[in-house]
C-alpha cells in the first residue's frame, strides 16, 4: 500500500467535520450549486462556507464548473456511496415524488435495502433516480404520460434495473421486501412500516412489469425500435433515463452494458426513434446536464445526436480489443448509408473511433494482437480514413491522429 | 466556523447519523506502525518522543512497535533485510532520528521503491544546514519518503500530533476503501 501517496492525496479528513459532510451531501443530492445557493440551503452566511468549500476543493472532493458552481468529483461521489449517503439521497429524492403512500413505502424499503458495501449499485441507483426525477416534469407534458407511467418509471428505475432483483426474480424479491414490511412477519426488523398481506399481489405485478419495461428498453436500445406502439409512454423515457444517467455517472447499468456489448447498436436509428418521440430530446438532456453542473457535456448534448455521442464515450470505456470489432463493423456498415440529418453525428463518431484506434495502434496499446493483424488493421484504418474524408460534410472536423506515414511499432 | 442548524431537515439528520456511525467504525480500524529512532536507554528528548508515540498509538488500539524488538539475532538474514521485511509488513513507518548519522540511515531506505512510500521521517530543523537533511528534503517527491521538519522546542506535541493526524487519515481512507475492522 502506497501510504505516502494516500497521505498526499487524501488531504482532507472529511468525516471528522460535520460541516464538510453536510455541504458535500447537499451538493451530491441537488447537483451543482453556487455558494449563495448553498448558504440559503444550509441557512448560513456565504463567508462561513468559504473555508469549508476551500477545504473540500483542496481535498479533491469538489470542483468548480464554468458557471461558478460547485459539483462533486468522482472521489466525492465514491465517498458518498461508501458512506451510504447515496442511499439516503435516493430516499430523499423519492420522498418528494407525488405517489401513493403504499407505493412509496415499498419503493423506499427497496432503497433502504441497498447496503453501503454495494457501492456500485448504490451510486448507479441514485444516479438513475436523480436523472429520472429531473426529466419527469418534461415527460409529464406528453399526451400519453399518466400517473401510472410515473409509478412504472420509478419501479423500473429502482427495482427493474436492480441487479439483485434481476437475479432473484419478482417472487423472491417481493417476498423479501414485503416480509420486511409485514407487521406479522418474524423477519420484520422494526415497527416503521405496516402493510396488509393482500398488497403482495399488487407489488408483485408492479415488479414483474418493471422487469418487462427494462427488457423492452433493452430491445429499443439494441434495435432502435419498439415491439409495440403502446410501449412508448414508459420504455422510451426509461431508455433516455438510462443513457443520460450513464453519461452523468460515466457508467452504464449492467443490462445496458450487456446490451451495448452484445450487439452492434445502431445509434443513428436509436437517436432517430427518440427524436420521433420528442424532437427536443437533446435540448432536454442538455438542460439536465447543465442543472447538474456538467456544462461541457451540456454543450455537446445540444448538437444533433449529441447525447448518443456522449453515451458512446461511456460505453466505449472498455477493453480496446472489444471495441475494435464494434467500431470497424459499424464504420463499414455506415459507408453505404446516406448521410442526411445526423451526418454530423456519424462524422463525429467515425472521426473519434478512427482517431482513437490509430493512436492506440501506433502507441503500442494493441500489441496483444499479432503483428500481421496489426499491419492489416493499420492498412484498413488508412482506407477508412480516405473513404471518410470523401464523405465528410463539415471540413472543420479535425483528425486527432498521427501522420499517415507512421507505422505500428515492430 | 460551525454551520448552525437549529432545526436540521430529515436529510441533514440522516447524513449526520451516518457520519457518526462511520466515525465510530473508523475509530476501530487499527493501523500497524513501525517506529524507528534512538534507543530507549539514550534518555534523549527524541527517545522520549519515540516512547510516547508508541504508547499513544497503543492506547488508541493501533499496533505500534520498535524495530529492535522485532530483530531476530539468530536469523541468517542481515539486520537491514529484517528491517526491510518489517517495514513492508507495517502500514506506516515513523522515523525520528536524533543525529545527522542516524538521518543518513534513512537515506538507505528512502531510495528503496517498495519502502520509501511508507516512511515518514521527522527531522529536526537544527540540522537543516547539513547534507543529510537537505538532500532528503530536496529528494522528496511522490516516489520517495515524506519529510516533516520540526522545531525541537515544540516536542513532543509536534511529532505526536502530526503522527496521529496521519494515522487518522489512513483510518478514514482504509474505511472508505472497504476495510471494516
Amino acid at each position: 500500500m502506497d501510504t505516502i501517496t494516500i497521505l498526499n492525496h487524501y488531504r482532507t479528513r472529511l468525516l471528522s467535520d460535520d460541516n464538510l459532510v453536510q455541504i458535500l451531501a447537499r451538493i451530491y443530492r441537488d447537483g451543482a450549486k453556487s455558494e449563495n445557493e448553498l448558504s440559503a440551503d444550509l441557512k448560513t452566511k456565504p463567508i462561513d462556507l468559504q473555508e469549508s468549500i476551500a477545504s473540500l476543493f483542496r481535498g479533491n472532493l469538489l470542483r468548480l464548473t464554468t458557471n461558478a458552481r460547485w459539483i462533486t468529483t468522482e472521489l466525492g461521489d465514491y465517498i458518498m456511496a461508501r458512506l451510504g449517503i447515496s442511499t439516503v439521497t435516493a430516499r430523499s429524492i423519492l420522498r418528494e415524488q407525488k405517489i401513493d403512500v403504499e407505493e412509496w413505502q415499498f419503493l423506499d424499503a427497496c432503497l433502504a435495502k441497498t447496503s453501503d458495501n454495494d457501492v456500485v449499485w448504490s451510486a448507479d441507483q441514485t444516479s438513475l433516480l436523480r436523472t429520472a426525477v429531473h426529466l419527469m416534469p418534461w415527460f409529464s407534458k406528453h399526451k400519453d404520460w399518466t400517473k401510472s407511467s410515473r409509478v412504472r418509471l420509478l419501479y423500473s428505475t429502482i427495482i427493474g434495473l436492480n441487479p439483485y432483483y434481476q437475479k432473484l426474480g419478482p417472487s423472491a424479491f417481493c417476498r423479501h421486501i414485503v416480509d420486511r414490511l409485514d407487521a406479522t412477519s418474524p423477519m420484520r426488523p422494526s415497527m416503521e412500516y405496516a402493510l396488509p398481506k393482500k398488497s403482495f399481489r399488487i407489488y408483485h405485478a408492479y415488479c414483474t412489469q418493471a422487469l418487462h419495461d427494462v427488457e423492452r428498453s433493452n430491445m429499443l436500445f439494441m434495435h432502435g425500435d419498439l415491439p409495440s406502439p403502446k410501449d412508448t409512454s414508459v420504455v422510451g423515457p426509461l431508455t433516455l433515463v438510462r443513457m443520460l444517467s450513464a453519461v452523468l455517472s460515466k457508467r452504464c447499468d449492467q443490462s445496458l452494458e450487456a446490451a451495448s456489448r452484445s450487439t452492434e447498436v445502431n445509434y443513428m436509428k436509436l437517436w432517430t426513434r427518440l427524436q420521433l418521440w420528442d424532437a427536443g430530446v437533446d435540448r432536454r438532456c442538455a438542460s439536465v446536464l447543465s442543472a447538474l453542473g456538467r456544462d461541457d457535456e451540456a454543450r455537446q448534448s445540444k448538437k444533433a445526436g449529441g447525447l448518443t455521442a456522449l453515451f458512446l464515450n461511456v460505453a466505449q470505456s472498455t477493453n480496446p480489443q472489444e471495441c475494435l470489432h464494434q467500431w470497424i463493423s459499424s464504420a463499414e456498415m455506415s459507408e453505404d448509408e446516406p448521410l442526411e440529418r445526423g451526418a454530423t453525428t456519424t462524422a463525429l463518431l467515425w472521426s473519434r473511433a478512427l482517431a482513437r484506434l490509430r493512436l492506440e495502434l501506433v502507441s503500442g496499446k494493441l500489441d496483444v494482437l499479432p503483428q500481421r493483424q496489426q499491419t492489416n488493421l493499420f492498412s484498413r484504418l488508412e482506407e477508412l480514413s480516405a473513404t471518410f474524408k470523401e464523405r465528410l460534410i463539415s471540413p472543420r472536423l479535425s483528425f486527432e491522429h498521427p501522420p499517415l506515414n507512421q507505422t505500428p511499432r515492430k | 466556523m460551525k454551520i448552525r442548524r437549529k432545526h436540521p431537515t430529515s436529510f441533514e439528520a440522516e447524513v449526520e447519523r451516518l457520519r457518526c456511525d462511520a466515525l465510530a467504525r473508523i475509530d476501530r480500524i487499527p493501523i500497524a506502525a513501525l517506529i524507528w529512532g534512538p534507543a530507549q536507554n539514550g534518555k534523549t528528548a527524541t527517545s522520549d518522543v519515540r516512547s510516547r508515540l508508541r504508547d499513544v498509538l497503543l492506547k488508541h488500539g493501533h499496533l505500534a512497535r520498535f524495530s529492535e524488538e522485532l530483530l531476530d539475532p539468530n536469523s541468517r538474514r542481515s539486520n537491514f533485510a529484517q528491517q526491510v521485511a518489517q517495514a513492508e509488513a507495517h502500514d506506516i513507518v515513523f522515523s525520528i532520528p536524533d543525529s545527522p548519522g542516524s538521518i543518513a540511515e534513512i537515506h538507505d531506505f528512502a531510495r528503496i521503491p517498495t519502502l520509501a512510500h511508507k516512511i515518514v521521517a521527522f527531522l529536526d530543523r537544527q540540522w537543516d544546514d547539513g547534507y543529510s537533511n537537505q538532500s532528503l528534503v530536496q529528494m522528496q517527491s511522490v516516489a520517495t519518503c515524506r519529510i516533516q521538519t520540526y522545531d525541537s522546542s515544540h516536542l513532543p506535541g509536534c511529532v505526536i500530533d502530526s503522527a496521529l493526524d496521519m494515522i487518522g487519515k489512513l483510518q478514514e481512507f482504509y474505511y472508505i476503501g472497504g476495510r471494516r475492522f
